[in-house]
Formats: C-alpha cells, sequence, structure tokens
C-alpha cells in the first residue's frame, strides 16, 4: 500500500490490524488448503500411478487378445463380429467436491457387457473374439477411470498452484506490507503523540511566562 | 436348399479328394515357416498349391494381408472344386455342410446392414465361400430400409432368417438371438438331410452329432469363463448332440466348480483330448488351450471316420476340415508374425 495514501489515524491503525488478523487467519488457512490439497494430491498419485501401470497391462493383453483372434480367426471374421457391434459405451460425467475443487466423477455403466448384449451370436462366434472384447472392454473402463483420476489431479494441482501463489502473496507481500503499514501508522501516531505533548509543554511554558 | 440331381460318384470323388489330400502341408511345412520372416512364408507359399492366389494377389497386397487373401481364396476354390465334380445325395450333403459359409456371408451382410457399415466395408469382409448369389449379395448390399432386406432374404431359398427376430433384432440393435438361430437351423437343416439309409451316412450323422457336441462345448467353455448362469446358458446349446445331449448340457452348466464339469466330460469319448490343469483354469478362466484341444478332438474324429467309411461323404468332410485347419494354421503363423507374438505362443495356437 503506498504510503502516501495512508491516513495515520487511529481509526486506520485499528482498521490495519483488523485486516491483519484477517490475513494472518486467512494466510493459516490456506496453508491447511494447500497442505491438504497436496496430501490428497499424492493419494490420488498413487492411485493414478497403479492405473496407469493397469492400463499399459491391459493394453498389452488387449493386443495381444485381439492379434490371436485376427490370427486364428482371419481379420475378416474379426471385422464381421466387429459390425455387429451397434450399442455405443455411454458415459455420465458428474461431479464431486474436493476440499473446495470441483472434480468430475465418469460414470460408465454400459462398457462391460455380458457376451449376449455385444450383439453377434454366441454360437457362432469365436471364444477368442469374445477374450479379445472382454480384454478391451476392461481396457476401456480403466480408461475411464484413469481419465477420471488424472482429471481430479490436474485440477488439484491447479488449485494447488493457485493457492500457493495466494499463500505467497499473503506471506510475502499483502501481510508485510500491512505489518510495514502498522508500524508506520503507530510510528507516526507517536510522533503525532510526541508533537502534541511537546505543543502542550510549549503552550504550559508560554502560560507561566505570561 | 437345392436339390442336387445326378448320382452320388463316391470312389471318383474320394479318388480326388485323397489326391488334393496329399497336397496338404505337413507338420514340417509350418515347423520351417515358423522360422520364416513373412516375405519368405509369402514365397514358400507361392511354390505350394497356394501358387495361383499368391500370383494373382502379389500385385495388390503385401506381408499378412496377402497371405491371408491368398489362403482363403483358395480355400474357396477348394470348395467350389469339391461341389463341381461331386453328385447326386454326396453333393447335397457336402453343399449342407458348406453351407455355413452362406450362414456367415449372411450374418456379416445383415451386421452391415443394422449398423449402416458402406457398401465397400461390408463387401470387404465376405468371404468367397458358399454359394451366395452375387446378385443376391449385390441387392442386399443395396438395401436401405428393413423392409428392402427382408423383401431381399425372402427372394432367396439358400438361407432361412426368421423375419420375426430379424425385425426385432434390427430394432433392438442386438443380433445375437437371430444369429443363433441362424446357427441352430444351420445344424438342424444338415441332421434333416441325412437320410441314413447306409452305415457310413449313420456314421456321418454320428459325426455331425459330435461336431455339435464339440461345438456345444466350446459354447459352454466360453459361457463359463464369463461367468454367465446355468439357466441362462442352456438357450445356446445346439440340439441333436451325441454324447452331450440337452439335460447333461444343462447339469454341466450349473454346475458349481469347474472341476465337477471337467470330471464329467473326461467320461466323455472327449475326455482323451482334455489335458489342462483344472487348477490353473480355474485361476486364469483361460480356455484358449480347452479350445485347441477341442478343435484337435473333432479333427482326429474326422480322420477316425474317413479311415472307417473310405467311400463315403466322410473322406471328403475329413479333408474339408483339413484344408480348413491347415489355412487357420498358416494364418496363424503369417498374423502372429506380423503382430509380433512370441513364436511359442504362435507354435500353441497350432491345430497340428
Amino acid at each position: 500500500m503506498p504510503r502516501i495514501e495512508i491516513q495515520p489515524t487511529r481509526s486506520e491503525l485499528q482498521e490495519t490490524n483488523r485486516r491483519i488478523h484477517l490475513t494472518t487467519n486467512g494466510h493459516r488457512i490456506l496453508k491447511l488448503k494447500r497442505d491438504g490439497l497436496i496430501m490428497e494430491f499424492f493419494k490420488i498419485l498413487d492411485e493414478a500411478k497403479d492405473i496407469r501401470e493397469d492400463i499399459v497391462r491391459k493394453y498389452q493383453e488387449s493386443s495381444e487378445r485381439i492379434a490371436i483372434a485376427d490370427a486364428v480367426d482371419g481379420v475378416l471374421a474379426v471385422r464381421s463380429a466387429a459390425l455387429a457391434i451397434s450399442r455405443k459405451p455411454k458415459i455420465e460425467l458428474l461431479t464431486r467436491n474436493l476440499m473446495g475443487v470441483v472434480v468430475p466423477e465418469i460414470e460408465a455403466t454400459t462398457i462391460r457387457t455380458p457376451p449376449e448384449d455385444r450383439g453377434y451370436g454366441i454360437i457362432g462366434t469365436s471364444p477368442h473374439i469374445d477374450l479379445a472384447a472382454d480384454s478391451y472392454q476392461r481396457l476401456l473402463e480403466t480408461v475411464v477411470k484413469a481419465a477420471e483420476l488424472e482429471t481430479t489431479m490436474r485440477r488439484l494441482l491447479e488449485e494447488i498452484e493457485r493457492t500457493k501463489r495466494r499463500v505467497n502473496a499473503l506471506e510475502f507481500k499483502v501481510l508485510p506490507d500491512l505489518l510495514e503499514t502498522k508500524k508506520f501508522i503507530e510510528m507516526r501516531l507517536e510522533e503525532m503523540e510526541r508533537d502534541n505533548i511537546f505543543r502542550l509543554k510549549r503552550i504550559k511554558a508560554k502560560a507561566k511566562e505570561a | 436348399m437345392p436339390i442336387f440331381g445326378g448320382r452320388s460318384n463316391y470312389p471318383y470323388i474320394c479318388a480326388r479328394v485323397k489326391a488334393k489330400k496329399s497336397f496338404l502341408l505337413s507338420k514340417d511345412a509350418y515347423h520351417r515357416m515358423l522360422s520364416m520372416d513373412l516375405a519368405e512364408i509369402g514365397r514358400y507359399l507361392g511354390e505350394t498349391q497356394y501358387r495361383e492366389e499368391m500370383a494373382a494377389l502379389g500385385t495388390r497386397y503385401d506381408g499378412a494381408t496377402l497371405i491371408e487373401n491368398g489362403i482363403s481364396q483358395n480355400l474357396a476354390k477348394t470348395y467350389t472344386d469339391i461341389l463341381s465334380f461331386s453328385g447326386g445325395h454326396l453333393r447335397q450333403l457336402i453343399a449342407e455342410y458348406l453351407h455355413r459359409w452362406d450362414i456367415y456371408n449372411v450374418k456379416t451382410l445383415i451386421r452391415g446392414k443394422a449398423t449402416k457399415a458402406s457398401i465397400d466395408d461390408i463387401k470387404e469382409i465376405l468371404i468367397p465361400a458358399g454359394s451366395l448369389k452375387q446378385e443376391f449379395i449385390n441387392q442386399m448390399l443395396q438395401t436401405t430400409t428393413t423392409e428392402e432386406l427382408l423383401e431381399t432374404l425372402r427372394q432367396q431359398s439358400v438361407v432361412y432368417v426368421d423375419e420375426e427376430l430379424l425385425r426385432n433384432a434390427l430394432q433392438t440393435g442386438k443380433l445375437a438371438v437371430m444369429e443363433d438361430a441362424l446357427d441352430k437351423e444351420y445344424y438342424s437343416s444338415l441332421l434333416k438331410s441325412i437320410r441314413k439309409t447306409t452305415i457310413s451316412e449313420e456314421r456321418f450323422l454320428d459325426f455331425m452329432r459330435k461336431e455339435i457336441d464339440i461345438t456345444n462345448l466350446k459354447v459352454l467353455f466360453k459361457l463359463k469363463s464369463e461367468g454367465m448362469s446355468g439357466e441362462a446358458m442352456t438357450q445356446y446349446f445346439i440340439p441333436g448332440g451325441l454324447e452331450f445331449k440337452s439335460d447333461r448340457l444343462t447339469k454341466l452348466a450349473i454346475s458349481e466348480g469347474m472341476k465337477e464339469m471337467m470330471d464329467d466330460i473326461r467320461q466323455s469319448s472327449y475326455g482323451d483330448y482334455i489335458h489342462v490343469d483344472i487348477e490353473e483354469f480355474e485361476d486364469t478362466k483361460d480356455i484358449s488351450s480347452l479350445l485347441r484341444e477341442m478343435d484337435k478332438a473333432l479333427l482326429d474324429l474326422a480322420d477316425k471316420f474317413s479311415h472307417l467309411y473310405p467311400l463315403s461323404i466322410l473322406p471328403v468332410l475329413d479333408y474339408v476340415l483339413r484344408k480348413k485347419t491347415e489355412v487357420e494354421n498358416i494364418r496363424i503363423i503369417a498374423r502372429g508374425k506380423e503382430s509380433g507374438l512370441d513364436p511359442e505362443l504362435i507354435k500353441k495356437l497350432l491345430v497340428l
């Protein structure tokens, strides 16, 4: 706060004290929020790491299964079975509040389907195609879960960054400025007090002389 | 199905089929192919009975696609050849057996139409085997509404499609019930076409009923591994099996553990072919090895039956199955190599 705008008055000092108190409280709460967010982030990070590994593993498994289906039944039979699938997976995007951060909650209800609902016949379709379809459905389910976790992580990171900036701003800019302002007002008030005393003394002395 | 005239020329057909059988690749050939790269496999096939197809398609395709298309065309040509030199009731039986390709193509056409796939996409995945006329295929490809599709199907007599099931399938987008009905109808019609006037035809009937057993067991393994309930499973079994009739299959379907089910299957004539470790199977639910064992069982049965009645449809059937297996084995090697599958896994997938 530029000092030129500061009115060194008692009410201003009270206002500055009130703001210092508010800022200190805000700083403490934001620090708690930041720490909480970081803890939450690390908790999700572990889960996200696991799910990433899971995706890689499931992708390898699905690739192998589709390669086996292509090899055993032929690319034509696999493509023909794929044609029969008309139902596309549906996902519902909900939100939840995580320490003030709105994060997505993705509900996928129609990704994994039992064999009778996949579209193609049970008797005439090779089990290798079913195994490949099942693997890819599992993979897709994990991808949706990973998308939810990774978006949550990204939102948390953004919020952590924002909170960190606020904490730093309060800690290194707002609070020191306010303390400096308080110090300035106090000094000015003390100086004014001294001026006043001196002035009163001078008046008293003049009154005595008279 | 069309009724074919003329005499069933068994000695002639069986001699020709025997000659054709001698051209089938030996086990050593597969082992050699396993150590080759795709270009070498293509060249090697170019020196075998696949010469014509590999040369004709060589300018359009390469790698595994060339090999797959080449061997598929050769398979279709082989089936057409067999039909062309057979006559009478024998030809009808062979045609009934090969009718499965018509069913496959009709299913693909309906799938394509149900999901509004492009004509080119559907055309690309039709298998050039079976007796569907090109004119019918073109008409099916051009249809745009359900009514047109039904009308086109009504005009042919090769594949019977239940209209109500088809209408329902197209409305709901779930083709499974209609497709399963087509597969059941295929076996039912095939069983009906066998006259049982000679011992060889009776054995052919036995063989077909064993094939139904094996198909039902494969369906059972698949659905068990998917965790479907026993009651729900029963609707997917094809009636007419020899050893596994409806009630036995239902008992297997509702049995709690895999062990109980396997113990029962091991008591049947297919038991000798099942070598999987039940505990490992219960853990992994991987049915691949079981399926291969079932395919081997069918091949072995065809071989046994063909030796019992050398002048019957059984040697023809044995050859048809062996040829199909050969094509599948070559494709497994080619596609497996293309996808970078582990050579040991490729070897395991082969039905030898």
